[in-house]
């Protein structure tokens, strides 16, 4: 007897099944082989990483105060800071705060900069670091001048912020000098045009050439359109441009952006507010080269069970 | 170790298929395949098994089937490689066209060293059976949500899910797919 068409379709579903759960089954293997030990660079995300995390103290220099003073057995929690820095259109201010909604009234940027300078300044013979050898400040340029991230920079405001984070790497430059301790500076955007003002600003050059402290872009990547505006594709970004990393966060990171990444010669961050398994995964799986976050004792103690 | 499990886990697969497809060509037709997952009570062990980065991607599934309830619970075999423990407990509510709709609670176990972070997650879904792989073996697909409801433990600060901005939540909310093997025996 012939078998019926419906039982010979029945037949081909079983096998494509079959098949479908052979080839999970054999990543899931695969996958188990794939944690390694590389140590990332800890940097507390806006300047805020004592927890439990709290969003509304980003980018304060009271946060900032306390995340510098977080310690794990006599060394730093983390191996450097991030800062967000904005160009208010309106009072023609250049910001240290996370947006302009609550933080239009905030302290000047270099003020984070003094901050920190200070902070270095007096470590003394203490370490300044949780492992790594270099101090690491991420300066974010904020790509908006006004309540609504439609508001985009003038290049004339682009050219003064670009300017104020020069400005913010020659204070932080002054006390990596005084305190001994190597320091490196990377700016980041979700905006290719606030990266391209860094690299012409005049500035740029001479820090490079002369060493002082070590200087390099990032691209952030975030959530992405329709649910935030803010990142852009990442062929906006110029090839002659000296990215370093992509900064991204590893819950909407999609595999075809982390291939382009690595085609681009491009390191991979991590960013995040509060760590879950997807999150340690995530480090496990793509060793990124900086892990951004918002507990900087968790991770701090996590990275460091991870490498006993 | 690692390399050895996944082997191990392979030839398990290995025979499971060769047992399949046995099985299934000599059913005398899908009619008799299809009865024997809809009997009304069984219990069942199995493969719980993801690519997503929810929890480790093998895990141990266990558990019994009362009518159209379906309780299981699952066990981390893969703890032991990192340090993180992922132990659930769903309840499937299954419907007559083989979807079913998902409830549960998974308990992440964090190692940091001396002491552990405990993550207690809220678990919702939805899931559906697949082709069955032979008489006593049966697959089935799920998606779920899962939300962190609190971070504790560890002597850490505890922390609480909060919807007071995109930043408190953007971590806390995860999507996550797996299937579902197992072998399983009617009473």
């Amino acid at each position: 007897m012939r078998p019926s068409k419906n039982s010979a379709m029945s037949t081909t579903a079983e096998r494509i099944c079959k098949l479908l759960a052979l080839g999970m089954l054999w990543s899931s293997v695969v996958m188990t082989g794939c944690a390694s030990e590389s140590q990332p660079a800890l940097i507390c995300h806006n300047s805020n990483c004592v927890e439990p995390p709290d969003p509304h103290a980003d980018d304060t220099l009271d946060a900032l105060t306390a995340s510098l003073a977080l310690e794990l057995d006599g060394r730093p929690a983390v191996d450097g800071i991030e800062t967000d820095i904005f160009w208010s259109g309106e009072s023609k201010r250049c910001i240290f705060a996370h947006d302009l909604e609550t933080g239009a009234d905030g302290p000047d940027a270099i003020e984070a900069a003094n901050t920190i300078g200070k902070w270095l300044e007096g470590r003394g013979t203490k370490p300044a670091t949780r492992a790594a050898g270099t101090f690491t400040v991420f300066i974010e340029l904020k790509g908006h001048v006004g309540l609504s991230k439609a508001d985009k920079h003038t290049p004339e405001q682009r050219a003064s912020h670009a300017s104020c984070a020069l400005d913010m790497v020659a204070r932080l430059a002054a006390a990596s000098e005084a305190s001994g301790v190597p320091l490196a500076v990377r700016f980041t955007s979700f905006d290719p045009d606030l990266l391209q003002a860094l690299v012409d600003e005049p500035r740029w050059t001479k820090k490079t050439a002369k060493g002082e402290v070590s200087v390099a872009l990032g691209v952030i990547l975030g959530i992405p359109p329709p649910l935030d505006g803010q990142s852009k594709p990442l062929s906006a970004f110029s090839a002659d441009l000296p990215i370093d990393f992509a900064l991204c966060h590893p819950h909407w990171l999609r595999d075809g952006n982390r291939v382009a990444i690595r085609s681009r010669g491009w390191r991979l961050a991590w960013w995040m507010f509060s760590a879950v398994a997807e999150t340690y995964d995530a480090i496990d799986r793509y060793e990124p080269a900086y892990v951004v976050t918002s507990e900087g004792e968790t991770l701090a103690r996590w990275l460091a069970a991870r490498a006993q | 170790m690692k390399a050895t499990l996944g082997r191990i886990v392979l030839i398990f697969w290995a025979l499971s298929a060769l047992t399949a497809t046995t099985a299934t060509a000599a059913a005398p037709s899908p009619t008799a395949v299809t009865a024997t997952t809809t009997a009304a009570s069984d219990w069942h062990v199995g493969l719980n098994l993801r690519t997503d980065l929810g929890s480790h991607p093998i895990r141990l599934d266990g558990g019994v089937r009362l009518g159209t309830w379906d309780l299981v619970a699952v066990a981390d075999i893969m703890a032991w490689t990192d340090g993180q423990m992922d132990t659930d407990f769903m309840a499937f509510r299954r419907g007559d066209s083989g979807w079913a709709t998902m409830v549960g609670w998974r308990w992440t176990r964090i190692s940091l060293g001396d002491s552990a972070q405990s993550q207690q997650k809220l678990l919702l879904g939805v899931g559906g059976d697949l082709p069955d792989l032979s008489a006593s073996i049966r697959a089935s697909w799920g998606m779920e949500l899962a939300a962190v409801l609190v971070k504790h433990g560890g002597g850490l600060p505890t922390e609480s899910l909060s919807f007071a901005s995109a930043r408190h939540y953007i971590d806390l909310l995860n999507f996550g797919m797996f299937v579902r093997i197992e072998f399983w025996r009617g009473w």
